[in-house]
């Protein structure tokens, strides 16, 4: 009886966690220091932003569409936060024009998918384009620096010896969690995502309620980009070049589907946790910068291809 | 008794098509007032109407006595006007608490009460005798709980009129007496129902007043204790459509497929059956049974684990609808407008789909294309305009002649209906019916699933009855009645049998 | 009558495309002197050329209702394999054809991944093109490969009379690709496909076979498009390809190829190609900073999409209108 039961929780696993438990494996084998403490902050660290990044990804995948602006608006948020502290203005208040201006680009997306019904795929893509040229413009294609302490400190600063950045992906994963379990914001997505007519039918505005959506994805992508930025003491628009990508691709590995609205955050913490480690693990496994591009879009192609085939068995 | 809701002289017009000319009619609090009509005879656009999800072109509608513009499904509910509609209305990876309380849920200052939404579920759907994890998401539960669920949801929000679009379509015998019975409480306690179905036997059952529609016009109302099933079906075709079943009698000629012991996946096993050329045999069951599964594993869609197929007398193994399709053999699909049509192509497009590959080695003929469906048009009847029309345009009856118009282009020699006559009107279907009866008497074969009991007995040589994933009953000649067929396929007779 | 003929045909085959591009030209006379020179009209066709190779061979996978995010990357690592042979010194037909098999495997790996494993086609090509960069990227580590020999310059170089060789392998691509999707029983089953593959399925239509078809030619015409990169720019180097993955994508759905699938056509990726190269020549010649491209081509593309859903907008409310009146 018990047994059968720890075979069934076994099986109920998502395929990203046997993943997951293989990648770590190799890597202990191949890569001096992975189980040390420093190597350990690094994965924290980097998958800090990235997580936040990725989760407002999820938000865009659950309702059915995909933003591919993100990794720009990340980048953007990042130099208009050096800007503006560059400017003299105070960090924290650079922060918060930073993140109203990152849930201003989520706006206009929602804005064209939501009101104009254009497809995600290409608007995204298209304004994202549109953002990082405005930043190529205003920067001139040069980093901006952000040296001010106080906002490295987001970056640089522990908290019981434990980076600052992951008691921010904390704070922020679990306002996710409150939003999605007990407010309007979690019930919309899931029926923007699993049955539009009948949200529209039980008197919900689907329009408002997908221009939230994108909007939440866009100040997400703001959050990560102002800590990305914090932790290079730099803002460039080409930062976040290819962390759609990213994003995408932990969504999809962590097992969240682009129907029905089916998947959760989560899901999406599993599947960063798999690409971070990933990346790190490649590092100091010592393969060359060259091929670990190559390895890196091999093994996620890979991984999602498992993950599709075993969702479509079950 | 007292009139709740009045509709004046309403006219609903779309992109070149009227759907509602001067309909008048009222619905009164505590009484079930059935709404019929063919597909397209605009029930459903005035129930749209009616719930705020369209405006009226013209017209003027009475809520409690006042005039009354309902402009959003959201003022329609604030009236106490809900829907239970014919799809499933719920949202698959929410909770089936978070779905009974969509948009209206229990708030404890700003944020969800979800334990309270929680219990006040778990007590609704006791009322339906259904007990289930509230917490899970519905996309774990079977289609019959998802309507149960979706009637919960509207009975929570304490509506004064309800309005049931065809909600036992896909009920078992048992649920559908127990969505009966509660709709006599709702009744009861003066609620105004309005219930639209084609089963025409569950209108006598339910129904105080009928209210015939045809092409958009209000045919009339009347007492459903003065109407006869004849009578409602002679109101809605405007012309006597013999309600009985006409077969041509035909030699069984030689089998064409048998089906040996065949297993597809986990459950669905000891599938044997077989099928002569010159006969239609029906394979009954509840939705869920099988039956699909069985028509898809034959075209090739999905694998057989084990088992064998014979067809004209070689061994045969399906691998794709293409090879399939290649061999003489053809699925009518359920959903037609998923599986079986592209709705944005022509009805030309569509009538040479399986076909256009065949005629050239590299060119798309065009002209070919356009005379061979003009023929097809012809023989079928299919009602358009012309060959150019988008599929889409067509009402359900002429897009299923599509389909089999489709299926003949192939010359295909053994044909599987399923659902054959599913969102069909009376007239189209007795069309469709002899289309089936002319393509076995050229000494064709055909196997039809369908839950349409009277048609099954009325269309078919023999019947198989498929009870959760086999086959446990062959029926032929004097067995085949809806009797015998109801038992085997709720399993009654089953479980005597101890098969 | 006429008018409805005349309406249909603006709007609804996109011929006001043909007037934005018409327009367009006449402004960059009236700005730029340069404009209508002969060796700039020659710079444009030239420009346009490879840009016009990748969005009519891309121009299926949009069609069947996916894409094709990988092009740029197969370009690339085509164009290196190019060099990369002709440079270890074998024949130039011995480096055409290693970089097509590079071209034509991708499209199957491609395929593959679109039809049997059935991701869906923005994450796989997307997986993929890193595949394909990082490749290019093993291969040729930061190096520049050049000096390649007179023959091979010839195909991106070269003049047939006063016609660019180039222009003759856009011209002869572009037609083919026509007489594929438009004329050919493969190009309607891609079409049926796009539009509701289920029912194309059900139909008899082999929707894997499709799928691998329309992946394998997107990527040998990227392939193609890197062997005439490399030629043209006496150069090879990982990343060659970037800059025209968007512009390809662009092209298509600017030229009106629904990403909804199963509508389109190639005319229009024509128009979109000219039209994005047109920008692109015109912002050059009034000195606007390269910076400021994408802007102008993201923008160019949303209002493009915008345009598309606003006329079929349109075009459904008139014809309520006709109705009702």
């Amino acid at each position: 009886m018990k047994r059968g039961d720890i075979v069934r929780t076994l099986k109920g696993f998502p395929p990203v966690v046997w993943m997951l438990i293989l990648i770590i494996c190799i890597f202990s084998f191949t890569g001096t220091n992975f189980y040390s403490v420093n190597n350990l902050l690094n994965i924290v660290r980097q998958a800090s932003p990235y997580l936040i990044l990725a989760m407002g990804e999820t938000l865009a995948i659950l309702v059915g569409g995909i933003d591919l602006s993100v990794g720009y608006v990340m980048g953007f948020c990042g130099v208009a936060v050096a800007m503006l502290m560059n400017m003299g203005l105070p960090f924290y208040v650079a922060i918060l024009i930073a993140l109203v201006i990152g849930a201003f680009c989520g706006f206009i997306n929602g804005l064209f998918v939501g009101k104009f019904k254009l497809p995600y795929f290409i608007v995204t893509y298209g304004t994202g384009n549109m953002v990082y040229g405005l930043g190529s413009i205003i920067t001139g294609g040069v980093s901006q620096p952000a040296l001010d302490r106080g906002f490295r400190f987001i970056a640089d600063g522990t908290l019981l010896g434990i980076p600052v950045v992951f008691f921010l992906a904390l704070i922020v994963f679990l306002l996710m969690k409150l939003l999605i379990k007990k407010t309007p914001f979690g019930r919309n997505l899931y029926g923007l995502g699993g049955n539009r007519e009948s949200l529209f039918l039980s008197g919900v505005n689907v329009v408002k309620a997908e221009i939230m959506v994108f909007t939440v994805t866009g100040l997400l992508a703001a959050i990560a980009g102002v800590i990305f930025a914090a932790r290079s003491a730099s803002g460039h628009p080409g930062f976040g070049i290819g962390w759609e990508f990213d994003a995408v691709a932990a969504t999809i590995i962590g097992g969240n589907s682009f129907s029905e609205g089916k998947g959760s955050i989560n899901k999406t913490v599993l599947g960063v946790i798999f690409i971070q480690i990933l990346r790190i693990g490649l590092n100091i496994s010592g393969v060359a910068p060259q091929a670990q591009s190559f390895l890196i879009g091999f093994i996620v192609v890979i991984a999602i291809s498992i993950d599709v085939i075993i969702q479509r068995r079950k | 008794m007292s009139e709740i809701i009045r509709l004046e002289h309403i006219w609903k017009r779309f992109t070149g098509v009227t759907a509602l000319s001067d309909v008048s009619v009222s619905f009164s609090s505590g009484e079930v007032h059935a709404l019929v009509g063919e597909n397209g005879a605009g029930k459903s656009t005035l129930i749209k109407v009616l719930l705020g999800a369209y405006q009226p072109t013209e017209g003027r509608i009475f809520y409690e006595g006042k005039e009354t513009v309902i402009e959003s499904p959201r003022k329609g509910s604030e009236l106490g006007i809900e829907g239970v509609h014919q799809e499933l209305m719920l949202v698959p990876y929410l909770s089936v608490s978070q779905n009974i309380f969509l948009n209206r849920e229990i708030r404890k200052g700003k944020i969800f009460d979800v334990k309270e939404m929680n219990r006040r579920s778990q007590e609704l759907l006791h009322d339906f005798s259904i007990d289930i994890d509230v917490t899970k998401p519905v996309k774990q539960y079977s289609a019959s709980i998802w309507k149960m669920i979706d009637i919960a949801r509207v009975i929570n929000q304490n509506p004064k009129v309800i309005i049931f679009d065809e909600p036992t379509a896909i009920l078992s015998e048992r649920e559908v007496d127990s969505l009966f019975s509660s709709i006599r409480r709702l009744k009861e306690k003066g609620i105004a129902i309005i219930y639209i179905s084609h089963r025409l036997n569950e209108i006598g059952e339910i129904a105080d007043k009928v209210t015939v529609l045809r092409d958009g016009h209000h045919i009339g109302t009347l007492p459903a204790s003065e109407l006869c099933n004849d009578d409602i079906v002679k109101m809605m075709v405007g012309r006597d459509v013999s309600q009985y079943y006409s077969r041509s009698r035909v030699e069984r000629g030689e089998e064409l497929i048998r089906l040996d012991s065949l297993e597809l996946k986990k459950g669905q096993h000891d599938i044997s059956l077989s099928v002569h050329k010159g006969e239609i045999v029906g394979l009954a069951g509840l939705v869920g049974a099988g039956r699909t599964e069985v028509a898809e594993a034959i075209l090739g869609i999905n694998p057989i684990l084990k088992g064998s197929i014979t067809y004209k007398g070689k061994p045969f193994h399906p691998a794709s609808p293409s090879q399939s399709i290649k061999k003489g053999i053809y699925l009518v699909p359920e959903n037609r407008k998923y599986q079986g049509l592209i709705l944005r192509f022509t009805v030309a497009n569509n009538i040479a789909l399986s076909v256009f590959s065949r005629w050239a080695k590299f060119f798309y003929k065009g002209k070919k294309e356009a005379t061979v469906a003009e023929n097809a048009i012809r023989k079928l009847s299919i009602k358009t305009p012309s060959s150019k029309q988008l599929v889409n345009n067509l009402s359900g009856g002429n897009q299923q002649k599509v389909v089999i118009a489709k299926a003949l282009e192939t010359s295909a020699e053994f044909l599987i209906f399923d659902e054959p006559s599913v969102g069909v009107d009376v007239g189209a279907k007795e069309e469709i019916h002899n289309h089936m009866d002319s393509f076995v008497v050229a000494g064709g074969g055909i196997l039809m699933i369908s839950s349409d009991l009277p048609e099954v007995v009325g269309m078919c040589d023999r019947v198989y009855v498929m009870y959760e994933g086999r086959i446990v009953k062959e029926l032929k000649g004097d067995e085949v009645t809806d009797n015998n067929i109801a038992e085997y396929m709720l399993g009654s007779k089953v479980a005597e049998a101890g098969i | 009558m006429n008018k409805e003929k005349a309406y249909s045909l603006f709007f609804e085959k996109g011929l006001y495309r043909i007037m934005i591009l018409v327009v367009m030209c006449v402004l960059l006379t009236c700005i730029s002197d340069s404009f209508l020179s002969l060796s700039n009209i020659m710079n444009i066709f030239r420009q346009a050329s490879i840009l016009l190779i990748l969005a009519v061979g891309a121009t299926g996978t949009i069609l069947a209702k996916g894409i094709d995010l990988s092009l740029a990357g197969v370009m690339s690592l085509s164009g290196c394999v190019c060099g990369y042979v002709l440079n270890a010194g074998y024949p130039v037909p011995v480096a055409i054809l290693a970089a097509l098999s590079v071209g034509i495997g991708f499209g199957f790996v491609n395929g593959f991944l679109v039809g049997v494993v059935k991701i869906p086609a923005f994450v796989s090509t997307y997986g993929v093109k890193y595949i394909a960069n990082g490749l290019a990227l093993m291969l040729m580590g930061s190096n520049i490969f050049f000096g390649f020999p007179e023959s091979f310059l010839f195909l991106g170089v070269g003049f047939l009379g006063p016609v660019p060789v180039l222009v003759i392998w856009a011209l002869i691509i572009t037609a083919i690709m026509y007489v594929f999707l438009e004329r050919s029983k493969f190009g309607h089953q891609i079409y049926c496909v796009g539009a509701n593959s289920t029912a194309a399925f059900y139909s008899g239509i082999s929707t894997l076979r499709t799928y691998f078809m329309v992946h394998v030619i997107s990527s040998t015409c990227a392939a193609i498009a890197g062997i005439l990169q490399a030629s043209r720019m006496n150069a090879a180097q990982a990343g060659m390809g970037e800059s025209f993955q968007m512009l390809a994508v662009a092209s298509i759905v600017i030229g009106g190829t629904s990403m909804a699938g199963g509508e389109g056509n190639v005319i229009g990726g024509i128009l979109g190609a000219l039209i994005l190269t047109l920008i692109t020549n015109g912002m050059n010649l009034l000195n606007i900073s390269s910076q400021a491209q994408p802007l102008v081509t993201g923008a160019v593309i949303v209002l493009a999409v915008f345009l598309d859903v606003q006329m079929k907008h349109i075009e459904g409310k008139k014809a309520v209108k006709a109705a009702i009146a």
